[in-house]
């Protein structure tokens, strides 16, 4: 795996200016708005960027070369999961620190205790995120795999606000209904929970990009 | 080295079924025209493509038990393939050193200065024949024991390729046991570098020689139908009808110049041999 986490990080590197751009972008966005803002905006992007990396490993019949390479292919996709995630994570990180030090800043301490949760959120955001989008981009080139990762989120909204907005039509008030169910439940055990159930979904995940890419033929 | 028996790789509208050998201390050519299966073989090999039967062995075990370290012992050029467009030379190197436990640095940057290759430059501003180096500086700098080079020379013109196919000599003469199987549209690139070769067509291996002895015994005969009637068809393998006659391939060069000291007798290169066996008909 470490050969192709350097290749990655090469690539990565090759964008130095881009991410920087971001990581400016992402600050002046936390002076304007929320200053947790900017840990949601570098989490996703870096998740992103780094996906992107399996374009390029595509590019120009790239994958044939890649795969006289001296590792297994399920090695392939067990480092594109560490490296989407482990970037978002570290942007995260980063993000988060950046999100202390400008509410510090701004000479308050309210808001410090909305890092740590958001911070969280982000986490299984971009594992779930990942989850999805790794099999696609792996299994089917990278523009069709994102353009049925844009229609599979669409069909997602679409069928969660149809859902909400039929139920609030039939009487049932849904967005009370959960805050209730959420705040009946110990925030432990909700953690906890959620936190399984985004591991269970990146299992799932892993597994079904290990076998698209080992029937692969290239 | 390498044992591939009965492999069969079927596309729609095509077959590849043949069998191959490559032995240590000798490098095996592989000619054939465009679409004769050459690349499926080589991706078979590779592991790339899955074949639906037969069995390929290297370094006496079968290819879908290799592990890692044995693939290191592989050194591979692909013709339409290599590193990411966006790395530099050096990024290259970098990448080899993590990937090959034997990979030398060192010669890495001796060759790139020996064949002008700018390390700080991506491999998008390489000319062709500047990646076409980098391809084999790649395959030949982590010690492997079999290179598999798929048109390492394609696209080349005559000193770049004469820089590549020294290289390759180089690398043969280090260790003796080495071996490697290369594919070439030039002929005289497998003339002066191989041992033996296969060549290919339609997905089937049509013939197999040594290289010295198709040098020395083959030859084109050159007659006109008179001529040709009398002509002891014996040992012509293909002929292919002319304006003026026939052209004959013989692998039997001096029993012809022998008996028929008056027919036109050609040195047969590899060229003419992948014409006459493919477009030839039998005699």
């Amino acid at each position: 795996m470490k050969g192709l986490l350097v290749k990655d990080i090469m690539i990565l590197k090759g964008q130095a200016k881009s991410l920087l751009l971001v990581l400016i972008c992402g600050l002046f966005m936390s002076f304007t708005f929320e200053p947790t803002t900017v840990i949601a905006y570098l989490t996703i992007v870096a998740a992103m960027t780094a996906s992107g990396t399996i374009g390029y490993d595509e590019f120009d019949h790239g994958y044939s070369f890649l795969f006289t390479l001296p590792f297994q292919r399920k090695t392939y996709v067990h480092e594109k999961y560490v490296l989407c995630i482990g970037f978002g994570l570290l942007c995260m990180l980063i993000g988060s620190a950046a999100s202390a030090l400008i509410i510090l800043f701004r000479g308050g301490t309210e808001g410090l205790t909305e890092i740590l949760p958001t911070a969280f959120m982000m986490t299984m955001i971009i594992t779930v995120l990942m989850s999805m989008m790794i099999p696609l981009r792996v299994k089917y080139n990278s523009e069709k795999g994102k353009t049925i990762l844009f229609v599979i989120y669409g069909v997602l909204l679409f069928s969660v606000f149809g859902f909400t907005a039929m139920l609030e039509k039939m009487g049932i008030n849904v967005s009370g209904a959960m805050e209730s169910f959420f705040t009946s439940i110990n925030p432990y055990v909700l953690t906890a929970g959620l936190l399984a159930a985004c591991l269970c979904i990146l299992f799932v995940s892993v597994r079904i990009s290990e076998r698209i890419i080992e029937k692969k033929e290239y | 080295m390498l044992k591939i028996d009965n492999l069969v790789k079927q596309y729609p509208g095509f077959e590849l079924n043949c069998s191959l050998e490559t032995e240590d201390g000798r490098i095996t050519g592989l000619i054939g025209p465009n679409g004769a299966g050459k690349s499926t073989l080589f991706k078979s090999v590779l592991q790339l493509v899955y074949p639906q039967k037969g069995t390929i062995e290297l370094f006496g075990k079968n290819i879908t038990d290799l592990t890692t370290e044995d693939r290191e012992r592989i050194g591979t050029v692909l013709s339409d393939s290599g590193f990411s467009q966006y790395l530099t030379v050096a990024d290259a190197g970098r990448i080899l050193k993590s990937f090959y436990s034997r990979f030398d640095e060192a010669e890495f940057s001796r060759l790139c200065r020996q064949l002008q290759l700018d390390e700080s430059k991506k491999i998008l501003d390489l000319s062709t024949g500047m990646r076409a180096k980098l391809k084999v500086i790649a395959a030949i700098t982590h010690q492997a024991d079999f290179l598999i080079l798929d048109e390492p020379t394609a696209g080349l013109d005559v000193l770049a390729r004469e820089d590549v196919l020294n290289m390759l000599r180089d690398y043969m003469e280090e260790k003796p046991d080495r071996s490697i199987l290369i594919s070439s549209h030039i002929s005289s690139d497998l003339e002066t570098l191989c041992d033996d070769f296969y060549l290919i067509d339609n997905g089937r291996i049509i013939l197999h020689e040594e290289t010295d002895r198709l040098l020395s015994d083959y030859a084109i005969i050159k007659t006109d139908v008179s001529g040709y009637e009398k002509l002891d068809r014996k040992y012509l393998l293909k002929r292919r009808k002319e304006s003026w006659g026939y052209s004959c391939l013989t692998d039997q060069k001096a029993y012809y110049a022998e008996n028929f000291p008056d027919a036109v007798i050609e040195k047969s290169g590899i060229d003419e041999l992948i014409t006459l066996m493919i477009k030839g008909e039998n005699v």
